[in-house]
């Protein structure tokens, strides 16, 4: 891209697009934002000069003519929606987020390793039913980490080694029975904290990628 | 922006009235990004001045049914949304597509002929 930042006709406009749509309902008014910021992208990422961005924001059109339009394409009434409302949408996403981050978890306390593997396939359902992200963020999703926040508590049960000694009937300590095994604290604790976090970094940040675009 | 003249008023409700099956008729093919689809249909087809007065119509296909959108990562720069037609979409196409005939055929022989027999 050759703009790091918008030039300032581009902020300009779209001021002047935000104020011309505050008066229409906010589902649609959403959408047009969207789509209007969109199409901004693409006119920076193949416009050299000044001179060509303000030619591609003339054939755009003004932001008012582009209210106006969206003002007579709106419904005039409320009317059932034949797509996802926006909120049941949100909710639908948190939910899936939810449901990846602790399902697992929560359902091996219930039913054991299936339940965690029911857990992560109902998240995982969930993810990529959603509309609100493209493959490479599901992908994303689905792989940090299988099992949400269990797969970091499971590793730090196997990191740490917990020695026992077996004692016989006539009270000698034969031998010792060592499970796990053990982690540096050097490089054990930022592991943990890595590798802890980092679902729930993803979680966050598809959260706010939905809600950019819902 | 000066006074538009009734032959441009005329040919701009023409276009109103056809543009949403112009869409369809773009998606009929393929999907297509917002920008690209814009793009046809103010550049090649001139069938509307202002390329930002699509994205209302857009949005109003999508609530009616007729479209349907998917977020894909795109290699040179943001992911986009791309539209392509629903089900009901091809179907309201496909009925256009003989109404329009029957209408063009219609008007083009009352040009022709000027209403006599």
């Amino acid at each position: 891209m050759k703009h790091d930042d918008a030039p300032q006709v581009l902020s300009d406009y779209l001021d002047r697009l935000d104020a011309a749509t505050a008066d229409l309902p906010p589902e649609i008014r959403d959408d047009l934002l969207v789509e209007v910021r969109g199409h901004l992208d693409e006119v920076v990422g193949r416009a050299g000069t000044e001179a060509e961005i303000r030619q591609a924001l003339d054939r755009l059109g003004s932001p008012e003519a582009i209210a106006a339009e969206a003002r007579e394409a709106a419904p005039p009434a409320p009317v059932v929606p034949t797509t996802q409302p926006r909120t049941s949408r949100r909710g639908f996403d948190v939910t899936a987020l939810v449901v990846l981050l602790l399902g697992p978890a929560a359902l091996t306390v219930l039913f054991g390793w299936f339940g965690t593997a029911l857990g992560w396939a109902i998240g995982l359902g969930m993810l990529w039913t959603s509309r609100s992200w493209t493959s490479g963020e599901k992908l994303l999703g689905s792989l940090v980490w299988p099992g949400g926040i269990i797969t970091p508590l499971l590793v730090f049960g196997m990191a740490t080694q917990v020695c026992t000694s077996v004692i016989d009937d006539s009270g000698v300590s034969s031998e010792e029975v060592c499970t796990g095994f053990a982690m540096e604290p050097w490089y054990g604790i930022p592991v943990s904290i890595v590798v802890t976090l980092a679902p729930l970094v993803v979680a966050v940040f598809l959260l706010r990628r939905a809600d950019q675009r819902r | 922006m000066e006074p538009a003249t009734e032959r441009e008023r005329t040919v701009t409700q023409l276009r109103r009235g056809a543009l949403p099956h112009c869409v369809l008729a773009v998606l009929g093919d393929g999907e297509r990004y917002g920008f690209e689809l814009v793009g046809v249909l103010t550049e090649e087809h001139d069938l509307a001045t202002s390329e930002g007065t699509i994205y209302p119509l857009l949005s109003r296909l999508r609530r009616d049914g007729l479209v349907e959108t998917t977020w894909r990562e795109s290699v040179s720069g943001p992911p986009r949304r791309y539209y392509r037609l629903t089900p009901e979409g091809h179907r309201v196409l496909d009925g256009f597509r003989t109404d329009w005939r029957a209408f063009r055929d219609a008007v083009d022989q009352l040009l022709d002929q000027g209403g006599r027999p």
